[in-house]
């Protein structure tokens, strides 16, 4: 295994990782409110780890890896929006 | 198998807490849950294409990462004004 | 004037985005993707005319990326670190609603693009989501998942 296969590797084992205890988080969790705050990692970090993955595999200057990472840009971005306007949501639900 | 469809076949394990997350709880719960099982899915397809190599599912990937969130959104904003 | 600039640099940003993400000049892709961007460039300025708000960005604000970056690294540790003591048989975590003091500026196209990005920056990081912004108050209302609230640095950024 060459390095860059090592580090591509440990990328996605963090991305894994990240997105594992995300979901457990979502799961675990009590209240919505409690369970948005989840899906801003498994949002915003695993996606630009696996990205950068892809990057490192393919080149960034070749479609695979501009395209990764410009899904991970796109997650990434609108997260905020997505938590704040759910957020909204469960405030407006939450039981008093 | 490489590196790539192993974290393919993680990522998929990781739909089981959502799906459990979707069928519980009150309808904000859900909405959260199935948010997280969407993201997981445009991870999914991701490393599955890496894995494939199959060129198309990129692209499948980038068309639900465009159309999820803003999915979400709007049912949030939907559920929120008339439910 | 002004109307046909923006127009014309948001068709160029999309047909650009287009032309990368297919990795080529096509003969038959291309003048499509250029339509496409001239759809998508129409329909931003629509949206923009009808929710009746201008909005100017500045350069100088990507001076808060690195803070943003930072603070989600730090926050997902935490976020995390929660999770794992609640998995450990520990507490649920005390979380709580704050509202921290927030510049709102005025009805400016400058302040309106800040309002908006602050609340996005505020709500990147995982441990925090902005629930309302009281203008007339000058308030942010924030959710945070660990109890213990930061402090701020600024009023204007309230990262």
């Amino acid at each position: 295994m060459s390095a860059r296969e090592a580090v591509i590797a440990a990328l996605l084992l963090l991305a894994v990782v990240t997105v594992a205890l995300s979901c457990t988080g979502v799961l675990v969790m009590r209240t919505p409110l409690q369970r948005l705050h989840y899906l801003g990692p498994l949002a915003m970090v695993a996606p630009v780890l696996i990205g950068i993955a892809v990057a490192l595999a393919h080149g960034v200057y070749a479609g695979a890896g501009l395209k990764a990472l410009f899904i991970a840009l796109v997650l990434a971005a609108f997260a905020p929006v997505l938590s704040h306007q759910t957020g909204q949501l469960a405030d407006a639900r939450r039981e008093p | 198998m490489n590196v790539w469809l192993l974290a393919s076949a993680a990522l998929l394990l990781c739909l089981v807490p959502c799906t459990v997350g979707v069928v519980r709880g009150t309808s904000a719960d859900r909405l959260v849950a199935l948010a997280a099982a969407t993201l997981v899915c445009v991870l999914a397809l991701l490393t599955i294409e890496q894995g494939l190599e199959r060129q198309s599912f990129f692209d499948l990937s980038l068309a639900m990462a465009v159309l999820a969130i803003p999915s979400t959104l709007l049912f949030a904003r939907f559920y929120r004004r008339w439910l | 004037m002004e109307g046909r600039f923006r127009f014309l640099r948001l068709w160029v940003l999309f047909t650009a985005i287009e032309v990368l993400l297919v990795g080529k000049l096509d003969p038959q892709e291309t003048p499509v993707g250029a339509v496409v961007g001239a759809l998508a460039a129409w329909g931003t300025i629509s949206v923009l005319r009808a929710s009746g708000e201008a909005y100017r960005l500045r350069w100088r604000w990507l001076a808060i990326v690195p803070r943003l970056v930072a603070g989600v690294v730090r926050d997902t540790l935490r976020v995390f670190g929660l999770l794992l003591r609640r998995l450990a048989g520990g507490p649920l975590p005390d979380d709580r609603t704050v509202e921290i003091p927030f510049d709102c500026g005025g009805d400016d196209p400058e302040s309106n693009a800040r309002r908006a990005l602050a609340v996005a920056a505020v709500s990147c990081a995982p441990n925090s989501i902005v629930l309302d912004l009281h203008r007339a108050r000058g308030t942010l209302r924030v959710h945070y998942l660990d109890g213990n609230v930061p402090k701020p640095r600024s009023a204007e950024w309230p990262l």
